[in-house]
């Protein structure tokens, strides 16, 4: 804390959803809010992996069909002098529904 | 031995001395800034009310062996965002119960705490000088001041900023998509006083943190010990009016207490003090008022 701007806002996560006739990416709901903030701190596989199968839960909570969910972790850089920011990609996993074919 | 332990671990302190007050403000400071998740919430809440209105429970060994393990309960299904003064309070809890259990719980304490917090202001000098990569160059208080909500009217009071000119620096901060660009291009503005803000900032941080984890790290002996405490109190007066993380501020200075001994009345009256003041930071927006005042 306090040492580096990259932290909380500073790091996000992007879901993308692929089902039978739609892939869209999902726009992180408040139920979802917990598991993608551990995932954008600490984006481990097993973070993403928990983060992948709340999105598939919730899904099928809502008796959507899916087969993959693909997670991106983002975070944004500051340029030194200028201090633009620029999106940058630092990790991305895949998660395949179990019973879906690869 | 092992059967000696319940009644260890049950029978309270006999001798706390100048640590009651530690003990005390500890429990304040739990009571002060409610956490984790329902069960350890309440547990927290319960433990440290009875600590403070029955002196049996503040000074039992097993009552501070119960707090670390909820904190660290916390730590655990919190993990991994938990902020880093939690778990830095979980090492405290273990450190009083030791004391506790110990046949010289002052001394433990005080021992304790020098290491503890001469070993926090080190890891964040490390972190601060050489691990992060955009603290030395001040993009750190750069982004910070101009992004979080939580420092907007010190930003715009000592920065010399408009209200207008800190939102267009926030739209400037905003991030595009890979490839897009603005039709027109924004300008950030950074006035002399926001650039001498961020360098007072950067390097007072540095320069402060770095000589708290000097003199709490070196032995020091006679009228140098007066050194730690001046540095630590100072540390508090100034970050705590800025830093929105009073909970960190009352557990450093809950353990700068934990140096005085009970002879020691002026400096324990002055942490006393500045555990106060660090408490009015936190709840009056100060640099709001004072902004709206001066507008």
């Amino acid at each position: 804390m306090f040492s580096s701007t990259e932290y909380g806002p500073a790091r996000y996560v992007r879901v993308y959803l692929t089902a039978p006739n739609r892939s869209e990416e999902l726009l992180i709901p408040e139920s979802l809010e917990d598991s993608a903030s551990r995932a954008s701190t600490l984006p481990s596989d097993r973070m993403l992996r928990r983060l992948a199968k709340d999105v598939e839960a919730r899904e099928q909570r809502k008796g959507r069909p899916i087969e993959r969910v693909k997670i991106e972790v983002w975070r944004t850089e500051f340029d030194p002098t200028s201090l633009a920011a620029t999106p940058e990609k630092i990790r991305e996993y895949d998660y395949a529904v179990a019973g879906t074919t690869e | 031995m092992i059967t000696r332990w319940p009644a260890r671990l049950s029978r309270p302190a006999v001798e706390t001395g100048s640590l009651d007050l530690v003990l005390r403000l500890t429990l304040l400071e739990i009571l002060l800034r409610p956490m984790g998740f329902w069960a350890v919430r309440s547990l927290l809440l319960l433990l440290s009310t009875l600590g403070l209105l029955i002196p049996k429970v503040l000074r039992t060994p097993a009552t501070w062996l119960a707090l670390t393990i909820l904190v660290a309960w916390r730590l655990i299904d919190d993990w991994p965002l938990s902020d880093n003064h939690i778990y830095l309070l979980g090492y405290w809890c273990l450190t009083l119960f030791l004391s506790l259990i110990s046949n010289r719980g002052s001394e433990t304490a005080r021992k304790s705490a020098r290491l503890l917090l001469g070993l926090a202001f080190a890891f964040a000098i490390l972190w601060k000088g050489v691990l992060s990569d955009d603290y030395l160059d001040g993009r750190f208080f750069r982004v910070t001041f101009l992004l979080d909500e939580r420092f907007a009217h010190s930003t715009m009071l000592f920065g010399g900023l408009t209200e207008k000119e800190l939102l267009q620096n926030r739209n400037y901060l905003n991030a595009l998509p890979e490839g897009a660009e603005l039709l027109e291009p924004l300008k950030l503005i950074e006035p002399p006083a926001f650039q001498t803000l961020v360098k007072a900032a950067t390097w007072g941080s540095l320069f402060l943190e770095g000589a708290i984890a000097l003199v709490f790290l070196i032995p020091l002996r006679g009228r140098f010990l007066i050194l730690r405490h001046l540095l630590l109190l100072s540390f508090c007066i100034v970050t705590y009016a800025f830093a929105p993380v009073a909970g960190f501020g009352w557990l450093i200075l809950v353990m700068g207490l934990a140096q005085c001994d009970s002879s020691q009345k002026i400096w324990r009256n002055l942490y006393f003090a500045t555990y106060m003041i660090v408490l009015l930071y936190s709840e009056i927006p100060w640099s709001q008022l004072l902004f709206s005042l001066l507008k």
